[in-house]
């Protein structure tokens, strides 16, 4: 009896304990996003307005991340430039997660014809080095940020798609879906009431996982000029326009690209927290 | 390394108790294999039986420690080794067929290159034609093919066999065997069980046979222990322990065999302890028909019931079992 | 084994097929007069007589499918057009720019592999000593790196501070020592962390437990068996992180002004030189192909249970 109570109290103790990680990052990565939403409220300069007196000044009280070529305060242009970047990212994420995800199903879950078709397309473009086609596609279509989403937009969706094509095919062979069928239960119903509700857990789980990497993507895309058209501050933007004053301005490099860093950690770290809370649960 | 007493015993198990940290598993077990003997280890799962073959290995991944007590090999106290000297007796001198027929090779590649890597290991040389010619005495089908198969390609039967042919080729004088053969089916098992009786009476193999198969245990052991809970309750001769049953769990243990005559087993009440193996007295009192007060209060001894036959009964076997 | 290439290699062309239909779509649908552009890009006077007469010559004023057929015809003939700013064929700028990016990408590939797994099986033997937990750090902050920020950095410390390379890489063994490192560092990260999760996965089936009970030296173990089993995995883990090497590289390129196929693509959209761009997709995209064709392959000879499917 003693034994089973401490190995009990064991597991439920590493239960506690994730959940108590997914709560903190939780908390944490929610405050960044609500303070990148409400930062252009509160700068403390304009992150426009240039000043040819103070041209990539080092960082001091008055500019604490210093200036950039053009005399800007980077700090109120990483501020300004946060919603830009986060939201841009946490749309793309969104976006293929809802076209993924009901390409996935519908696939999935009907299979047949349209089924091959789809995951031949998919098993093509994940064959094709995305970065690279989303910089033709960017760069042919012209830089700014929605052409940037739709570039990266293109191949993104697939991963969501293949893995919600797997869950629908597991759920569709579960003995209550069939009887659903067998009561008279639309597609359509079964799809919405049952199908769904099983799998957006690990498909959530999967487009948290997701963030980083897709912020990696559009930061690498508006680095090499394809994303918003200056003076709009970005990250990615703010390195490229800063990188050929790297040996003058080194902070006006290093700042935003640091910024970058940090968010896509704190998105890394809330991710596996949410990945390793649920396969605990699983096990 | 000091030479033990009795010379004869092959291996032995003296007063053992083992744990995996923390509750202890196993507690205070002994007994003795002479060369040439099949003793079977028999009890529900979870009793210990395997965690007495993990500890015989002493394998530090398997995470049994022995607490108290000793093992001696062949007059070699083999309780505390280093890992080097460990692994040089392991495949030599101790064979192990393990439950699960994926769990001695790797299953994606060749048993030509895993049976060199364990002859090198050794420092023996390998020899394919006499690995062949060893197939061919265990009356393996296509024994100049085999060494060229992987594991994923064979049968559960036709691994556990290559795991002895393995050992064959390594010449220990021990065999450990873990539910060898509980995942095979009848006909396999058949096969194995044969072999491994075979092999008993040409190489002078002893084998620690662990199962839960009463059956299998008296087609092929001299002797049978019944492992309860982390105590072992009843040992000896096989014939006297199967015809004259002494503890109540043992005569349980036996009625559970379905028989022919239609009618179902008769099962035990209850569960086992978990922590059985922490208890001084009696712990099969919970589901005894007899169980009391007594028992409990009583020192756990196993007590030499008749010559080669002991049980570990408070009651010393002395009650009815009529319900 | 020569049935299983074989399927693997049939299995290609309908890929390749979709790739050169995609990459044709994307010039197809790129707005702007590409006589137009070509015009612009060579200078001069543009006149609409002359523009009819150069949208004719590019065939501008046929069907879709007609336009497509040929240039596919032109591809398989090895001819990728003429670049629009000087009129010269694509295809031999686009070799020379090709040897630049492949030997970049051998190079960290390899570099990558050779720190990353021994660091991931080391790490995963001593699970959460001291060491690994630095490790994780480091992997998980490599991880999470934006390529050109790990490019800038190398570049103003070695470059800048140190001055012990020059700011643009010489296309020389050692010029190639700065973007190789800018671009194996997240590589590195990524397989380090891979190779630990497969190495103690495997350690705990149970064949592990079984050698040892064989006596088999614990090195044997784990790098003729251990390592075998896992090596299937690490090679996905590559392939895949080769796609992204790739996409890397364009930025890496950029950076260090390495005569890639990257920093053309760049040069060649900065100048709206479509055809190169195009070229430079489809050569990048066929590399990438011929990477997964050699990841197939070599499961093959890793466990042959994959000829069974």
């Amino acid at each position: 009896m003693k034994k089973e109570k401490q190995k009990l109290s064991r597991t439920q103790l590493k239960k506690l304990k994730m959940k108590r990680k997914v709560i903190i990052w939780g908390v944490i990565v929610s405050f960044v996003l609500i303070m990148s939403f409400m930062a252009p409220f509160f700068l403390p300069q304009d992150p426009l307005e240039t000043n040819a007196l103070m041209m990539r000044k080092p960082p001091s009280f008055e500019h604490p991340l210093g200036t950039d070529n053009l005399g800007r305060d980077v700090f109120s242009r990483l501020l300004a430039g946060a919603r830009t970047s986060i939201f841009a990212t946490i749309m793309l994420v969104i976006f293929s997660f809802i076209v993924g995800t009901t390409i996935g199903v519908v696939c999935g879950y009907y299979g047949g014809f349209l089924d091959d078709i789809v995951m031949r397309f998919t098993d093509i473009l994940l064959s094709v080095p995305q970065l690279v086609l989303a910089i033709a596609v960017a760069g042919m279509l012209g830089g700014s940020l929605v052409n940037t989403l739709i570039a990266i937009g293109i191949t993104s969706w697939t991963s969501y798609a293949r893995l919600a094509r797997s869950h629908a095919m597991r759920i569709r062979q579960l003995p209550f879906i069939n009887a659903c069928r067998l009561t008279g239960t639309s597609d359509a119903t079964i799809i919405m009431s049952h199908v769904v509700p099983n799998l957006v857990g690990p498909m959530l789980v999967n487009a948290t996982l997701e963030i980083g990497s897709t912020m990696l993507n559009i930061a690498g895309l508006s680095f090499l000029g394809l994303g918003v058209a200056p003076p709009t501050p970005e990250w990615g933007a703010m390195v490229s326009e800063s990188r050929n004053y790297l040996q003058l301005a080194p902070w006006a490099v290093f700042s935003p690209a640091i910024a970058i860093l940090v968010t896509v950690m704190l998105f890394n770290y809330f991710g596996e927290s949410v990945c390793d809370l649920t396969n605990t649960k699983e096990a | 390394m000091e030479k033990a007493k009795s010379g004869k015993n092959l291996l032995e198990i003296n007063n053992l108790t083992v744990s995996y940290g923390d509750g202890k598993i196993i507690t205070e077990v002994s007994f003795a294999l002479k060369p040439g003997e099949i003793v079977c280890i028999a009890g529900e799962s979870g009793c210990g039986k395997s965690t007495l073959i993990k500890a015989v290995l002493g394998i530090k991944q398997l995470g049994a420690i022995i607490e108290e007590g000793s093992i001696v090999l062949d007059g070699m106290d083999i309780t505390r080794m280093s890992d080097e000297d460990r692994r040089q007796i392991l495949g030599t001198q101790i064979g192990y067929v393990p439950q699960n027929t994926r769990g001695s090779f790797n299953n994606i590649r060749s048993y030509d290159v895993q049976y060199q890597e364990t002859m090198r290991s050794h420092g023996l040389k390998f020899d394919r034609n006499e690995a062949i010619k060893c197939f061919d005495r265990l009356n393996f089908p296509d024994s100049d093919k085999l060494l060229f198969y992987q594991p994923w390609e064979m049968s559960g039967g036709m691994n556990q066999r290559m795991a002895i042919a393995q050992a064959v080729l390594l010449g220990p004088k021990l065999m450990l065997c873990d539910e060898a053969t509980s995942v095979l089916d009848v006909t396999s098992q058949k096969e194995v069980i044969e072999e491994l009786a075979k092999l008993r009476d040409e190489l002078g193999w002893s084998i620690l046979f662990i199962t839960h198969n009463l059956g299998v245990a008296s087609h092929i052991a001299d002797k049978l222990g019944v492992m309860y809970a982390g105590r072992m309750v009843e040992y000896g001769n096989i014939r006297k322990v199967l015809d004259n049953p002494i503890h109540p769990y043992t005569k349980r243990l036996l009625s559970a065999i379905p028989g022919r005559d239609r009618k179902l087993p008769l099962g035990i009440e209850g569960r086992p302890p978990l922590d059985g193996a922490e208890w001084e007295g009696c712990n099969f009192v919970d589901r005894c028909i007899h169980g009391g007060e007594k028992c409990t209060e009583k020192m756990y001894k196993l007590v030499e019931v008749e010559p080669d036959h002991f049980a570990s009964c408070m009651r010393g076997g002395q009650c009815n079992d009529n319900e | 084994m020569l049935k299983y290439s074989l399927k693997r290699i049939v299995k290609l062309i309908p890929v390749l097929i979709a790739i050169t239909l995609i990459v044709f779509t994307l010039m197809y649908l790129t707005p702007g007069d590409p006589a137009l552009q070509k015009l612009t890009s060579q200078g001069g006077e543009v006149t609409p007589e002359l523009l009819s007469e150069v949208r004719h010559e590019m065939g501008l004023d046929r069907p879709f499918i007609i336009r497509y057929s040929s240039w596919v015809l032109n591809v398989l003939q090895g001819d990728l057009g003429n670049a629009y700013t000087d009129d010269q064929p694509v295809v031999p700028k686009l070799m020379k720019a090709l040897g630049y990016t492949a030997s970049l990408a051998i190079a960290c590939t390899l570099f990558s592999v050779i720190i990353a797994v021994p660091l991931g099986v080391y790490t995963a033997i001593k699970k959460d000593s001291l060491f690994d937990n630095i490790i994780r750090i480091f992997t998980f902050t490599g991880n999470a790196m934006p390529n050109f920020l790990i490019a800038l950095l190398l570049m103003f410390l070695f470059c800048i501070k140190i001055r012990a390379f020059p700011v643009i890489a010489t296309a020389s063994l050692k010029g190639m020592f700065l973007p190789t490192l800018a671009l194996s560092i997240p590589m590195i990260s990524r397989f380090a962390r891979q190779t630990r999760a497969d190495v103690m996965s495997q350690l705990s089936e149970e064949y592990v437990i079984g050698m040892h009970a064989r006596g088999v030296k614990e090195r044997v173990i784990l790098f003729r068996n251990v390592l075998h089993n896992s090596a299937g995995s690490i090679i996905t883990i590559v392939s895949l992180q080769i796609r992204v090497l790739i996409g890397g590289s364009v930025v890496t390129e950029m950076i260090f002004r390495w005569p890639g196929i990257g920093n053309l693509m760049m040069n060649s959209i900065t100048a709206r030189d479509f055809p190169v761009v195009q070229g430079a997709v489809l050569i990048l995209a066929t590399l990438q192909i011929l990477v997964n064709l050699l990841t197939d392959l070599s499961y093959f000879l890793i466990d042959k249970r994959i000829s069974l499917e």
